[in-house]
């Protein structure tokens, strides 16, 4: 069964931002770009996070709640629980790509591009945006995996001043995107979608929501458009993310 | 699929069915837009998940957990409320019947909700009295007595002339006294019934029951026994149509409810074993079933276990 729980011990822990922390742990599991697993803490809550890596299993956390909070307290040689992966997972396409990341939103498409050979990483341009500097997490990571980064800030403390949206929309014109993948706040990514619906560019969206049973598909909470977000997603194409 | 000369249709009093198998309550039934795929998708008829007066956030997770042959939940009815829900229903656009559901803490509540539910194009209306998991409601609210049964649905059938299901529990003594105490006081059909339970599972590593609630309902494969017997005892109880709920997952497990006396069966938990149009794959067993062994309609095989 895919949904036991399975335990993993944290060994490594980094601070990306003030609110994100990345957990490595010791065990290696097997993922796809784009799945999340159900983080168990007894007594707390149990929650959806996106697989930042799978071997060794890698999560990112932004410390959000009462739950996060709880997240944040663990040290290296804590055990987790979880279980999972759930989920579908991106589908690529040759060519040039973009990824547009919002904030902590980013971690799927760490692994999603982490996930192409060497060689390809060289026509992924990542535009990521973020409240202010110290909120952009993993730009290194990615620049050292070969992918382009251009970042944006609301208040303009490192690259593009604005909303990553609109630095999107500039780096769009200088390239042949055959593809877009999208990761962070709704009102972000329905915004990309459009975009690339416009465009005709094929467009992935890793949605987020609001998980109950969490991968297992029975109590109908994340429905978004008629769709198990938890089951069907959370990779869904631009147009049906939107409902269109 | 080949027109045959079986008829799978049921009718419980006004609400007509094109084949048994109705989607249980509390499963997906949140959103209009996800019920109309499973409406689509082959069921006869589809349960929305039950709504309260007042949203409820329900329990934090975990709020199920997969057991042998089985699940074990504690959602503790997390929904919009009636007011929010009433506008998410009338969304609603299937030829299939919808079927409303109501939960509430006395009859009073429950009388409040069955006038507000019928602004929604409901085709019957159920009652669960029956939840194990929820503290005000179901079991811990009392409701699983003859005495509470009786009392809410006398309440409730004053509101509508909608045809009346009540949702009892497999959990509770005295379920043929149960189902007399709503049949006498004019309900439709006894839905035997919600999950079983409550039941606990304990995570080894840590120590700790996985439910954040501790205990939960079973559903699943786990549960037909008890719900075949369950719905035995209650055909010998009462005359109006009974739904087998609990562990459907294939057409023999139809044809086995139909021979303890069911009229129509409900899938919940099955959807999960084998997808959406389980509905539909339950509806071609059971008539192939029929077919093999030269019955026309399901009537002929209903009962038969108490011959």
């Amino acid at each position: 069964m895919n949904n036991n729980y399975k335990t993993a011990k944290i060994i490594k822990i980094k601070k990306e931002s003030p609110k994100v922390k990345t957990l490595v742990m010791d065990i290696n599991i097997d993922a796809k770009p784009g799945q999340y697993i159900m983080l168990w803490i007894p007594r707390v809550n149990e929650k959806p996070f996106g697989v930042v890596y799978d071997k060794p299993f890698t999560l990112s956390i932004a410390k959000v709640g009462p739950f996060t909070k709880k997240v944040h307290e663990l040290k290296v040689g804590d055990k987790v629980r979880f279980r999972g992966p759930y989920g579908n997972s991106f589908s690529k396409r040759e060519g040039e790509c973009l990824l547009v990341g919002g904030g902590y939103g980013v971690v799927p498409l760490y692994f999603f591009a982490s996930s192409f050979p060497k060689s390809k990483r060289k026509n992924i341009i990542l535009v990521l945006g973020a409240k202010t500097k110290e909120d952009l997490i993993l730009v290194n990571d990615f620049k050292k995996m070969g992918v382009k980064v251009q970042a944006s800030t609301d208040d303009g403390s490192l690259g593009f001043k604005g909303f990553s949206t609109d630095l999107a929309q500039k780096v769009l014109k200088t390239g042949k995107f055959k593809s877009i993948y999208t990761a962070g706040p709704d009102i972000m990514m329905q915004k990309i979608a459009k975009i690339a619906l416009d465009n005709k560019i094929f467009c992935e969206v890793s949605a987020g929501t609001f998980f109950k049973c969490g991968g297992i598909g029975l109590c109908g909470e994340c429905a978004l458009n008629g769709y198990l977000v938890c089951k069907e997603g959370t990779i869904f194409n631009a147009k049906t993310y939107l409902g269109k | 699929m080949k027109k045959t000369s079986i008829d799978l249709s049921v009718k419980i009093k006004s609400l007509k069915l094109q084949n048994p198998t109705i989607l249980a309550s509390g499963i997906l039934g949140l959103d209009s837009k996800v019920l109309q795929k499973i409406a689509s998708s082959g069921a006869g008829a589809i349960t929305m998940k039950s709504l309260t007066l007042e949203p409820r956030k329900g329990h934090n997770n975990p709020i199920i957990v997969e057991v042998t042959s089985g699940f074990l939940n504690a959602v503790g009815y997390g929904n919009k409320g009636i007011e929010k829900g009433v506008e998410e229903f009338k969304k609603y656009e299937g030829n299939t019947p919808l079927i409303g559901s109501i939960v509430a803490k006395d009859a009073e509540e429950f009388a409040l909700l069955a006038d507000k539910i019928q602004e929604v194009p409901i085709k019957a209306l159920e009652l669960a009295l029956s939840c194990p998991h929820t503290p005000g409601f179901g079991l811990l609210a009392g409701q699983g007595t003859p005495e509470a049964t009786s009392k809410i649905t006398g309440a409730v059938r004053k509101k509508t002339k909608l045809p009346l299901i009540i949702k009892i529990s497999p959990s509770v003594p005295g379920i043929g006294e149960i189902s007399k105490a709503a049949e006498a006081e004019g309900a439709d059909a006894i839905n035997m019934g919600n999950a079983h339970g409550p039941g606990m599972k304990i995570d080894l590593e840590t120590g700790q029951p996985v439910l954040d609630f501790k205990v939960g309902g079973v559903s699943g494969p786990a549960i037909k026994t008890i719900m075949i017997r369950s719905v035995f005892d209650i055909y010998k109880a009462v005359k109006i149509p009974i739904i087998a709920t609990g562990g459907i997952t294939y057409g023999e497990d139809a044809i086995e409810a139909f021979m303890a006396g069911a009229t129509a069966v409900g899938i919940g938990t099955g959807i999960y074993y084998r997808g959406y149009d389980i509905f539909k794959k339950v509806s071609v067993e059971v008539e192939e079933w029929l077919k093999k062994h030269g019955h026309k309609e399901i009537s002929n095989i209903r009962g038969i276990a108490h011959e």
